[in-house]
């Protein structure tokens, strides 16, 4: 297939053959990769899974709009923690998914629209290396068969090319050429991922998704298939969407890191200025939580508090907005502790999630009839947060502290009346008017960050409003 | 550098036979005994396949059987065969002095048990040598060192209640393939054409000459001590009877014998059906899921709430007088209903492995470099579950087995003369608690026992494949045994 196009372009087969890598060569040599070079463009891409929809449930929004340039010759790293939605980006920009909206451009070809004949040609330029060695590789197949199949369904030149070929890819990720009539089981971790390197490398794909190539294999092992990957970029020219929880490897192999939370990106730019000073609040809490990182001023306290969101619901505003250390919060409240804003956003998240998980349809029928249970629940609930905190229980000896202004109290009563009833979706509302800022209104458009192209979501990058690091730094860097 | 790579791989990838050439002594003895082997018995293999394909043509409407099949069937009989009835004869007479006829003047009971016992010794030693043969492949010409099938094999051999399994389906087998053999009689002389048959007997003063119809009324089991022939007697008229005779005076083990290949091929036809469909559908389903899934979902149910018992009876009924009823005397149109209803049940026990393995991630591998679904079903999913597809379709064989017997039983399954385990069960039954028990209770004792031990196989076969089951699901089979 390829030999008739590349026939009809070029004249001879040879010629193109020899074409591709020595191009990609060319680009990978020059280190200043032109920005406005992009093998693939991601354009508002959305995929939203429906499964149960006998319920009417809304869908999970894996991925929610998202926009990001992949360029040629450049690691991408791709970073957040597990559930944000990294792993199906990949999926649907390699097209294993349908879109549920937006584009994927490449080559001027829409690949989330492909299909037939133009959609195999994207799967061969475009492959993927899976998480799991262990689940990636058919078990009853040697790694031979296994490194040949891509070859094989796409009727690779004839039988015994497509065998050099394995051998030759085999060679070209470490293996041995013994190695071919093995099974899976007989090897190792690292190994193993080195067969799902090279069975990714065998129709000479132009840009890979490793999907956390090696968080499954021991630390020992790790270097090396980082290693192997960077080398075999370097000789090949591939371009890498590298998907990964783990920062540390990022940090080591991506040019620019993309970081994503909630299905949709956060913060993007230059992995060492991403890495060095982390402009959005998520970058910053999240790069805080590796221990020992250094970057910049003392920020040990900007833990992640509790876990994201469900996507199936994402806050309104900005999805961080739960559990962002430097939110905005109304000037009306500013004589809040910062305790009793951890303590009033820890009941927030805790109405948020019983008013989303409590639907099963007993439940649903039991609020109808007016049969709210868990009323008692809510009380504990606010007793643990509110009145039963050891240190202000000490200060003042009382049982009802003053962690809580007056008027912040009154609105946490306002809102656990309601929660009693049952009703927390109507809580949840009355948090948010008394509490809520900007930050839970609007979704907080990209901005600038920088001189280098970084951008940022995150209304506080707009000069209303205090920057985010100072603000984290002010409410947590000084105890 | 490219050269020396270039050989190695040449050598390393040569065909089976290059293999065989640079060490050819295991595989030249192997098939130099293989041969001998088969020669030994090739007149039984050939008269086997012979037989079916003159029962395939037979069943084909309104065509005589061709010329050209019968005359295959004549060459088969003049094949010759180490352990026939001619080379080791049974029937002959006793003169007053001596036996003629028979194996070395032998008496016939002890010529019957040396040829019956020979057949068994040979079956079994041709399969241990073709286990030789498997091992010889293994350790001199297979290029891969392990392979996850070698697991599955090994748990096997330690597995005794599925070894058992093995030899009674193996004795089960050797009794389908070798039933002339076998028998100690014909069933073209005992049980189609009994008086175009003659035979030679001693009366106490002299030989004398008898049709075998004639005989047979002499030799009936009727339930009184003096009309009966019990398990290895003879009859007034010097014949063995291994098994006693049936009521009729006819040979209860040449029946039993020849049988065996109707309850056979009707739980292969049936099996191999249900199992067909069964399985390209759980790979359809499980591969796309949803609507496709939930069609099928609905079409099984559909499927599965029909009484099966009244389906078989109304169409045996309806169909018995077309030509496709009588195709092996009904026992065609028997499979045919046994696959049309027993698909569900098969499809639902490979549905939740299929889906299993559809979720495994080298199938995402699979489609993420643009392998087609068909290849995707076949190279990535069955192999996972063939294992359940062993499992289900010999436990269903043992179902089906049961339920011709049990059809026959109630004089719905296959008709006359076509001989069929349920058929002697029933003739027997009302001689159960007399003289004559062994006609109902040979065959019974020998339906239990085989589906027993395709049962026990089956088993086996779970086990080794997934050692950590232990789930107690039979599947369709013993449902299938019941309800019919
Ligand atoms: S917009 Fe508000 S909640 Fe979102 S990251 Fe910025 S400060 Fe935090």
């Amino acid at each position: 297939m390829s030999r008739n196009d590349a026939a009809t372009e070029s004249g001879t087969a040879n010629e193109s053959e020899a074409s591709r890598p020595s191009r990609a060569a060319a680009d990978s040599d020059d280190s200043t990769v032109t920005a406005d070079d992009p093998l693939v463009e991601v354009r508002d891409l959305k995929k939203y899974y429906d499964d149960d929809g006998f319920l009417g449930d809304d869908p999970v929004k894996a991925v929610d709009g998202v926009s990001l340039d992949i360029r040629r010759g450049e690691t991408l790293g791709l970073v957040g923690e597990s559930g944000c939605g990294k792993t199906t980006l990949g999926r649907t920009i390699l097209g294993l998914e349908d879109a549920t909206g937006g584009e994927v451009v490449s080559d001027g070809r829409n690949v989330a629209r492909l299909s037939g004949k133009q959609l195999r040609e994207w799967q061969r330029d475009a492959q993927m290396v899976f998480q799991d060695p262990e689940a990636s590789l058919n078990d009853r197949m040697t790694v031979g068969e296994i490194v040949r199949e891509p070859l094989d369904a796409h009727d690779w030149e004839t039988a015994s090319e497509r065998r050099r070929r394995v051998f030759e890819l085999l060679d070209l990720v470490g293996l041995n050429e013994e190695h071919y009539y093995r099974y899976p089981h007989q090897f190792s971790g690292g190994q193993r991922q080195r067969v799902g390197i090279a069975r990714a490398l065998a129709l000479e794909p132009e840009f890979i998704v490793l999907d956390e190539p090696v968080s499954a294999l021991d630390v020992s092992v790790q270097a090396r298939v980082i290693n192997l990957l960077e080398d075999l970029q370097e000789e090949l020219g591939l371009t890498y969407l590298f998907i990964a929880h783990d920062l540390s490897v990022v940090r080591h192999i991506a040019d620019r890191v993309a970081v994503m939370y909630l299905g949709d990106i956060v913060e993007l730019g230059d992995t060492e200025t991403v890495y060095s000073d982390p402009a959005h609040p998520y970058t910053l809490s999240l790069l805080s939580a590796i221990p020992g990182s250094h970057t910049g001023t003392d920020r040990d306290r900007v833990t992640l508090r509790g876990t994201p969101p469900s996507p199936r619901d994402p806050p309104q505003g900005c999805r961080f907005a739960t559990r962002c250390p430097a939110k905005v919060r109304p000037a009306e409240f500013d004589d809040l502790s910062g305790t009793a804003w951890e303590r009033i956003d820890a009941l927030h998240t805790v109405l948020r999630e019983r008013a989303h998980t409590e639907t099963g349809l007993t439940e649903r029928l039991k609020r109808r009839l007016g049969l709210a249970a868990d009323a008692s629940d809510i009380d504990e609930v606010v007793a643990d947060l509110f009145e039963r905190d050891s240190d202000v229980a000490a200060a003042d000896g009382s049982a009802r502290s003053d962690l809580l202004t007056e008027s912040a109290r009154s609105a946490v009563e306002d809102a656990v009346q309601f929660a009693r009833r049952g009703e927390d979706e109507e809580a949840t509302a009355v948090l948010r008017e008394a509490f809520g800022s900007v930050c839970n209104r609007e979704r907080p458009e990209r901005h600038a960050v920088g001189d280098d192209g970084r951008v940022s979501a995150c209304v506080r990058h707009t000069d209303e409003y205090e920057d985010p690091r100072s603000v984290v730094d002010r409410r947590f860097g000084d105890d | 550098m490219a050269t020396p790579t270039r050989t190695l791989t040449d050598g390393e990838a040569a065909p089976l036979r290059d293999r065989i050439m640079a060490n050819p002594r295991p595989a030249a003895t192997w098939l130099a005994v293989t041969a001998v082997l088969f020669a030994l018995q090739a007149g039984a293999l050939v008269e086997f396949m012979a037989a079916l394909l003159a029962d395939a043509a037979a069943a084909l409407p309104g065509v005589a059987v061709p010329a050209a099949v019968l005359a295959l069937e004549r060459a088969a009989d003049a094949v010759p065969t180490l352990l026939s009835r001619e080379t080791i004869p049974n029937q002959g007479y006793y003169n007053g002095s001596g036996y003629v006829g028979t194996f070395l003047g032998l008496s016939p009971d002890l010529a019957w048990l040396l040829r019956a016992t020979l057949i068994y010794a040979y079956s079994f030693v041709t399969l241990g040598w073709l286990w030789v043969g498997y091992e010889r492949y293994r350790t001199h010409y297979r290029i891969a060192d392990w392979t996850p099938r070698d697991d599955v094999i090994d748990r096997f051999r330690e597995h005794k209640w599925g070894l058992f399994g093995v030899a009674v389906v193996a004795m089960f087998f050797v009794m389908v393939l070798f039933a002339p053999a076998l028998s100690p009689t014909t069933t073209a002389a005992n049980l189609e054409d009994p008086y175009g048959n003659e035979l030679t007997y001693w009366t106490g003063d002299g030989t004398q000459t008898v049709t075998v119809g004639q005989a047979n009324l002499g030799s009936q089991s009727q339930g009184t001590p003096q009309e009966n022939v019990g398990p290895m007697q003879y009859d007034d008229y010097g014949r063995i009877h291994p098994f006693g005779t049936l009521p009729s005076g006819k040979d209860l083990f040449t029946f039993i014998a020849h049988g065996s290949r109707i309850s056979l091929i009707i739980g292969l036809v049936s099996v191999g059906l249900s199992v067909s469909i069964a399985v390209v559908l759980a790979l359809v389903t499980a591969y796309y899921k949803g609507k496709i899934d939930l069609g099928a979902v609905l079409v099984s149910d559909a499927v599965m709430g029909m009484p099966q018992l009244l389906l078989l009876i109304m169409l045996s009924v309806i169909l018995s007088g077309t030509w496709i009823g009588k195709i092996y005397s009904g026992a065609f149109v028997l499979a045919l209903i046994f696959a049309g209803t027993g698909w569900p049940a098969m499809w639902r026990s490979f549905r939740g492995p299929a889906l299993q393995v559809s979720n495994r991630e080298w199938v995402d591998a699979a489609k993420s470099f643009g392998q087609t679904p068909t290849a995707i079903m076949r190279k990535h999913m069955l192999p996972y579950i063939t294992g359940y597809v062993l499992v289900y379709g010999s436990m269903t064989l043992g179902g089906a087995i049961i339920a011709i017997a049990g059809l026959s039983f109630l004089g719905l399954g296959v008709n006359p003369p076509t001989p069929e385990w349920g058929r002697a069960v029933n003739a027997g039954q009302d001689y159960v608690t007399t003289a004559s028990w062994h006609i109902s209770l040979i065959p019974g004792i020998l339906i239990t026992l085989v589906v027993t031990g395709f049962n026990a196989l089956g088993d086996g076969v779970r086990d080794a494949i997934d050692p950590e089951s232990d789930a107690e699901d039979q599947g369709g089979a013993s449902g299938r045994g019941g309800g019919a």
